[in-house]
C-alpha cells in the first residue's frame, strides 16, 4: 500500500477513536468494574472488603431477588404479547397509503417521544382517587362505589402500568412491523390474491412467516426494554402494594443507593447482565435458524 | 390493493381510528389545558374536566419554586448531549463506513455490544467511576453518561447513511485537493443531512426523558434534571402535595418533545425504522 | 444588641473548654472552628421553610458572611451528602433528619462539637433525644435544630357527641380502642380512628411512639436487631388489627400511602389519628374542626417520636467558624421566641417553648413540652429499614393488620430486617 492511501486509511482510526473511548471508558470498563466490585463488600459510603462469593451466595437465598425476578418476567411477558398485539393491529391498520392515515400514524407514535417518567406522572394524576378523571369517570358511570384506588392492587396496579407502556411505546412496535410488512413483495399478496386465499390465510401464511425477522427484532427489543422497566415502578407503584411490583433495576437501585451497598447491587447487575444475554442470545439463534431454512 | 384496503369499510375505519388516535393524544392535551386550572381547581374533589376559570397560577408557582432551574438544567443536559453525540456519531459514523483500517471490525462490534449490556446493569459501577472522576456533582457528567447511551444508535445510523453515498461524489473531491475533513464537513455532511438529523434527535429525546442516570448521579436540587425534580416533589409533600405544580412540570416535560417530534418526525421515523430493519 | 455578646461569649467559652481539654489524651482535641466567610447549607425539602426564614434573618444581619441554603430532597439526603462529601463540594453545614443523623456520624462525616455544646449555658435544656443521638462516645456532632413530635390527635367534636369527654383523651391504648368504638357507633361515616397504613414514613413516626409507650421497642438497644416478638409490639399492632377488624377506621387507611394523611382527618368524620405536630398549623387554618391534641398513648405511659433535624459542621468546613455561629444564634433565646416559633415551629430550648405564639396556639405549647420524653430510633439503617416504602417495617404492619396473621408477619419481618441490616 501506499504512503498517502495508508495514511489516509490511518486517518479512519482517527475518525472513530473518540467515540470509541468512550465507549471503552463508559462502558466496557464499568462492566468489567461490576464484575469486580460484585466480589466485593462494596459499601457507597467508602469501605470495601474482599467477600469471595458472599454477594453472589446471599444473592442465590435472597427471596426478594426471586420474586421480583418472577414479577419483572410476569411483566415482561404481559408488555410483550400487549405490544406485538396491538402493535400489529394498528400496523396492519396503517400501513397502506390512504387518506388521513399520516395523521394516524403521527397520532399513534406521538406518545414514544414523551418519557416514562413524564408520563408517569401523567398517569398519576389520571388516576389519582381524589382529583383524577379516571376515577371520577368511573363512579359517575356507576362503575365503582367509593373509592378507586388502582395502586393498592396487585392486578389493577399492574393492569394500569400495562396499559402506560403500550400506550407509551406501541408507537416503535407498530412503525417497525408496518416498514416490515411493506418490505414484502406485491407479488406474494397478489399470488395469494389469485389462489383465493382468505385474508386470515394470507397473514398466517404470507405477512407472518415473512415478517420473522421483523418480529424477532421487536421482540428482542421489548423483552430487554421491559426487563429494564424502573420509572414507572418507581413513579406509580413505589413497589407496592406490599412489595408485589418490584422490577429488578429497582431492586438494584435499592441495594446500592439506599442500602449503600454497591457490592450486592453489582451482584445483581451481574445477574441481570447474564439473564439479558441469555434471552438475546436465544431469541436471535431463534431467529437465525428461521431465517436459514 | 383494492380489495385489500375495501374490507374494512371507509366509514367504520376513520371511526375507530379516529377515536384511537384520540385516546393516544387525548392525555397529553388534557394535561395542557389543566395546567391552566387555578391550583385549588387543580386539586379538587371531583375533578373538573376543563378549567372552570383559566389562570397562570400553576406557571407562577412553577417559577416560584425555582423549578425554572431544573428547566433549564433539562435543556443545558438535552443540548449538551445533542452536540457531542452528534458530533461524535458523525466521525465515528465516517471512520467506520469509509476507511478501512486495522481492527475496525472489532471496534465496531465493541460499539455495537453496548447494545446488548444496557446500562441500568452498570450502574453500580458507572457511579464509582464518575465519583472517582468528581463528574457525580455535574451536568457535565450525565453529558457524558447520555453521549454515551446515544452512540451505539447514532453509529449505527451514521454508518450507514456515510455507506449510502456513492463513492464518486467523495473521489471528485479529493481529486480537487480537498484535505479529508474538508471532504466530510462540505462535501459528505449536505449529503447525510437526514442521518445527522435522526442522531440529533434521538440524542435529545434520551437525554431530556432519562430518569434513573440523573435520579442517581446528580446531587443537589439545583442541578436536577426536570424529572427528578419532579419525583422529589411529589415524594417530598407528605399529604400536602401541590399537584398543579407537579403536572405543570409535567406539561414542561412532555410538551417540548412533542413539539420537537411534530416538527421534525420524518426524521425520527425514518431513522427507527431504517436503521433498525436493515440491522 | 445582645447577640454580638453571646457570640463573644460562645467564643470565649469555646476557647477555655478547648484548652480544658487538652490535659485529656484523646487522639485529637476539638480544633477550634476557623473560617468566617459565607457558609452554605443543606436543608432537606420537607424542612425548608424554616430554615429559609432564619437564613433571611442571618442574612440581613451578616452581610458579610451570608449563608447560602441549597435544598436536598429527604430520601437522598444522606446519599448525596456523602457523595458531596467525597467529591469534596460539602457544605458548611448539614441540618439533617434527626433519625438519619447515624449514618453521619458513623462515617465521621461531622466535626466534634462537644466543646462548643459545654459552653453554652442552656446546653441541658436542648431536646435530649435530639443531642443523644447525635452523640457517639461521648463527643457530640450535631445539635437539635428544627423539631417536631408525633402526638394523638383527636376531635372534640365527635369526642362529645359519642359522650366522651372532650377534656379527658384516651390516655392507655385500651381507652383508645374504647373510644374509636363509641365514636364509629355515631354511624353516618363516622370512624373513630385512622393511620395511613401503606405509608412507611408516617408509621415510623407515629407507631413506634405506641410501642415505646408500651414499654418496648422494635429493635434492640444499638438498633443491630430487629424485636419483633417484643409483647409491647404485639400489644400496639393488636390494638390496630382489632380496630381495622371491626370496622373502627375507614377502608382508605389500608391504602394511605400519606397522600390523605392530613385530609381523612381534616374532613371531621374520623375521631383520632396520630399526627406529627406539623399538622396543627395546618388544622387550625380550618374552622370547621375543633381538635384537641394528647401524647401517643400506649399500655404503660405515653411516648413520642422526635422528628425534625438536627444541624451539624461538615468535616473539614471551610467556614466552620461562621457555621458554628450560625447554630448558635439560631438557638438564641430571642431567635427562638421569635423567628422560631413565628414560623410555627416547635423550640428546641424548654425555656423558649412559652412564647407569644405558642401562648397563642396551647396546642403547639403542649406539642413543645412532649419533646421533654420524645424519642428516635437508634440505627444507622433509618432509612432502609423505615423509611422506603419497600422496607420491611411497612410490611410487618400490613401482614399484622390487614393480613391478619401475627406469625407469618414476625417470620417475614425478621428476614426482612435481618436481609437489610446485613447490607
Amino acid at each position: 500500500m501506499s504512503g498517502p492511501r495508508a495514511r489516509r486509511q490511518r486517518a479512519g482510526l482517527l475518525f472513530v477513536a473518540p467515540a470509541v473511548l468512550l465507549v471503552l471508558g463508559m462502558f466496557v470498563l464499568p462492566v468489567i468494574v461490576t464484575a469486580v466490585m460484585s466480589f466485593y463488600d462494596w459499601s457507597l459510603l467508602g469501605q470495601r472488603t474482599f467477600v469471595g462469593l458472599a454477594n453472589y451466595d446471599r444473592l442465590l437465598g435472597d427471596t426478594s431477588w426471586w420474586h421480583s425476578l418472577g414479577f419483572t418476567t410476569l411483566y415482561t411477558a404481559i408488555v410483550t404479547a400487549a405490544l406485538l398485539v396491538v402493535g400489529f393491529a394498528l400496523a396492519t391498520a396503517v400501513r397502506h397509503r390512504r387518506r388521513g392515515v399520516g395523521l394516524l400514524r403521527t397520532a399513534f407514535v406521538l406518545p414514544v417521544v414523551i418519557g416514562f417518567a413524564t408520563a408517569s406522572y401523567l398517569t398519576l394524576w389520571l388516576m389519582d382517587d381524589r382529583i383524577g378523571v379516571v376515577p371520577d369517570l368511573l363512579r359517575r358511570l356507576g362503575v365503582v362505589d367509593g373509592s378507586v384506588s388502582v395502586f393498592s392492587h396487585f392486578p389493577s396496579a399492574l393492569t394500569v402500568v400495562v396499559v402506560l407502556v403500550v400506550w407509551k411505546t406501541v408507537g416503535l412496535t407498530m412503525l417497525l412491523l408496518m416498514s416490515g410488512m411493506q418490505a414484502i413483495s406485491k407479488d406474494f399478496y397478489e399470488a395469494a390474491q389469485v389462489d383465493g386465499a382468505s385474508r386470515a390465510r394470507t397473514f398466517f401464511s404470507i405477512t407472518l412467516p415473512l415478517l420473522r425477522p421483523t418480529v424477532a427484532m421487536v421482540l428482542v427489543l421489548t423483552v430487554i426494554g421491559s426487563y429494564l422497566a424502573f420509572d414507572q415502578f418507581f413513579i406509580l407503584t413505589q413497589g407496592g402494594p406490599d412489595n408485589s411490583t418490584i422490577p429488578v433495576v429497582y431492586l438494584i437501585y435499592r441495594a446500592g443507593f439506599i442500602d449503600f451497598n454497591l457490592g450486592y447491587s453489582a451482584a445483581m447487575s451481574i445477574g441481570l447482565m447474564v439473564i439479558l444475554l441469555i434471552l438475546t442470545t436465544v431469541q436471535l439463534v431463534v431467529l437465525r435458524s428461521r431465517e436459514d431454512q | 390493493m383494492t380489495r385489500r384496503t375495501a374490507w374494512l369499510p371507509a366509514i367504520a375505519f376513520y371511526a375507530i381510528g379516529g377515536l384511537l388516535a384520540l385516546l393516544f393524544v387525548a392525555p397529553v392535551g388534557w394535561l395542557v389545558l389543566a395546567s391552566f386550572k387555578s391550583g385549588t381547581e387543580f386539586a379538587q374533589t371531583p375533578p373538573t374536566y376543563l378549567p372552570q376559570t383559566w389562570s397562570l397560577e400553576n406557571y407562577r408557582r412553577l417559577v416560584e419554586a425555582g423549578l425554572f432551574r431544573n428547566v433549564l438544567n433539562s435543556v443545558v443536559a438535552a443540548a449538551g448531549t445533542v452536540v457531542a453525540a452528534t458530533v461524535l456519531c458523525v466521525l465515528a459514523g465516517y471512520g467506520f463506513a469509509r476507511f478501512r483500517f486495522r481492527f475496525r471490525g472489532v471496534l465496531f462490534l465493541v460499539v455495537l455490544s453496548t447494545l446488548m449490556i444496557p446500562f441500568q446493569s452498570i450502574v453500580p459501577s458507572l457511579y464509582v467511576i464518575l465519583d472517582t472522576l468528581h463528574l457525580t456533582n455535574s451536568l457535565a457528567g450525565l453529558i457524558l453518561v447520555y453521549t454515551v447511551f446515544a452512540l451505539p444508535f447514532g453509529i449505527f445510523t451514521m454508518r450507514a447513511a456515510f455507506a449510502a453515498v456513492p463513492a464518486a461524489i467523495e473521489e471528485a473531491a479529493i481529486m480537487d485537493g480537498a484535505g479529508t475533513l474538508t471532504t466530510l464537513r462540505r462535501v459528505l455532511l449536505p449529503v447525510v443531512s437526514p442521518g445527522v438529523a435522526t442522531v440529533a434527535l434521538y440524542a435529545f429525546f434520551t437525554a431530556w426523558n432519562e430518569f434513573l442516570a440523573a435520579l442517581i448521579f446528580t446531587t443537589r436540587q439545583e442541578q436536577y434534571t426536570l424529572p427528578v425534580v419532579l419525583a422529589n416533589l411529589q415524594t417530598g409533600a407528605g399529604g400536602l402535595l401541590n399537584w398543579g405544580v407537579l403536572e405543570t412540570g409535567a406539561v414542561f416535560a412532555a410538551v417540548p418533545c412533542v413539539l420537537i417530534f411534530l416538527i421534525l418526525q420524518r426524521y425520527y421515523v425514518a431513522g427507527l425504522t431504517g436503521g433498525a430493519v436493515k440491522g | 444588641m445582645h447577640l454580638p455578646r453571646i457570640l463573644l461569649t460562645a467564643v470565649l467559652l469555646t476557647g477555655i473548654a478547648a484548652c480544658g481539654n487538652t490535659s485529656n489524651s484523646q487522639d485529637e482535641t476539638p480544633a477550634e472552628l476557623t473560617g468566617s466567610g459565607p457558609a452554605t447549607l443543606w436543608v432537606r425539602a420537607a424542612d425548608e421553610p424554616l430554615d429559609k426564614a432564619l437564613v433571611a434573618e442571618w442574612n440581613a444581619k451578616n452581610p458579610d458572611r451570608k449563608i447560602t441554603m441549597l435544598t436536598v430532597p429527604d430520601a437522598q439526603y444522606v446519599q448525596k451528602y456523602v457523595q458531596a462529601v467525597r467529591g469534596g463540594d460539602a457544605p458548611d453545614l448539614a441540618a439533617v433528619d434527626i433519625a438519619n443523623v447515624k449514618s453521619l456520624t458513623s462515617q465521621g462525616l461531622l466535626t466534634d462539637i462537644t466543646a462548643q455544646l459545654k459552653a453554652l449555658p442552656y446546653k441541658d435544656k436542648l431536646a435530649p433525644a435530639g443531642v443523644q443521638i447525635s452523640t457517639v462516645d461521648g463527643k457530640t456532632y450535631a445539635l437539635p435544630h428544627q423539631l417536631d413530635v408525633s402526638m394523638l390527635y383527636y376531635n372534640k367534636g365527635l369526642f362529645t357527641k359519642a359522650g366522651l369527654d372532650p377534656a379527658k383523651p384516651p390516655a392507655t391504648l385500651d381507652e383508645v380502642v374504647a373510644a374509636a368504638r363509641k365514636i364509629t357507633a355515631l354511624g353516618n361515616g363516622t370512624y373513630g380512628f385512622a393511620f395511613a397504613g401503606n405509608c412507611a414514613g408516617c408509621n415510623a413516626y407515629t407507631m413506634l411512639p405506641y410501642i415505646w409507650a408500651s414499654g418496648g421497642d422494635i429493635m434492640n438497644a444499638d438498633g443491630t436487631e430487629a424485636t419483633l416478638d417484643d409483647p409491647a409490639v404485639a400489644a400496639v399492632l393488636n390494638a390496630h388489627k382489632t380496630m381495622w377488624d371491626e370496622k373502627l377506621m375507614p377502608d382508605s387507611a389500608k391504602d394511605d400511602n400519606g397522600a390523605t394523611w392530613l385530609s381523612s382527618f381534616q374532613g371531621g368524620k374520623v375521631g383520632m389519628v396520630a399526627l406529627g405536630s406539623f399538622a396543627v398549623s395546618v388544622f387550625k387554618a380550618d374552622p370547621k374542626i375543633d381538635f384537641g391534641v394528647t401524647p401517643i398513648p400506649g399500655t404503660s405511659g405515653t411516648s413520642a417520636f422526635l422528628g425534625g433535624d438536627v444541624i451539624g459542621i461538615s468535616k473539614g468546613a471551610k467556614n466552620a467558624k461562621t457555621a458554628w455561629d450560625f447554630i448558635a444564634w439560631s438557638m438564641d433565646l430571642e431567635v427562638q421566641k421569635t423567628v422560631v416559633a413565628k414560623t410555627g415551629q416547635l423550640t428546641v430550648r424548654s425555656d423558649a417553648a412559652d412564647n407569644p405564639s405558642t401562648q397563642a396556639e396551647p396546642r403547639l405549647l403542649a406539642a413543645n413540652k412532649m419533646i421533654a420524653d420524645a424519642r428516635v430510633p437508634v440505627t444507622a439503617k433509618y432509612n432502609s429499614l423505615f423509611i422506603d416504602p419497600t422496607g420491611p417495617y411497612l410490611q410487618f404492619i400490613r401482614d399484622w393488620v390487614f393480613t391478619g396473621d401475627p406469625a407469618q408477619a414476625i417470620d417475614k419481618g425478621k428476614s426482612g430486617f435481618s436481609s437489610r441490616l446485613a447490607s
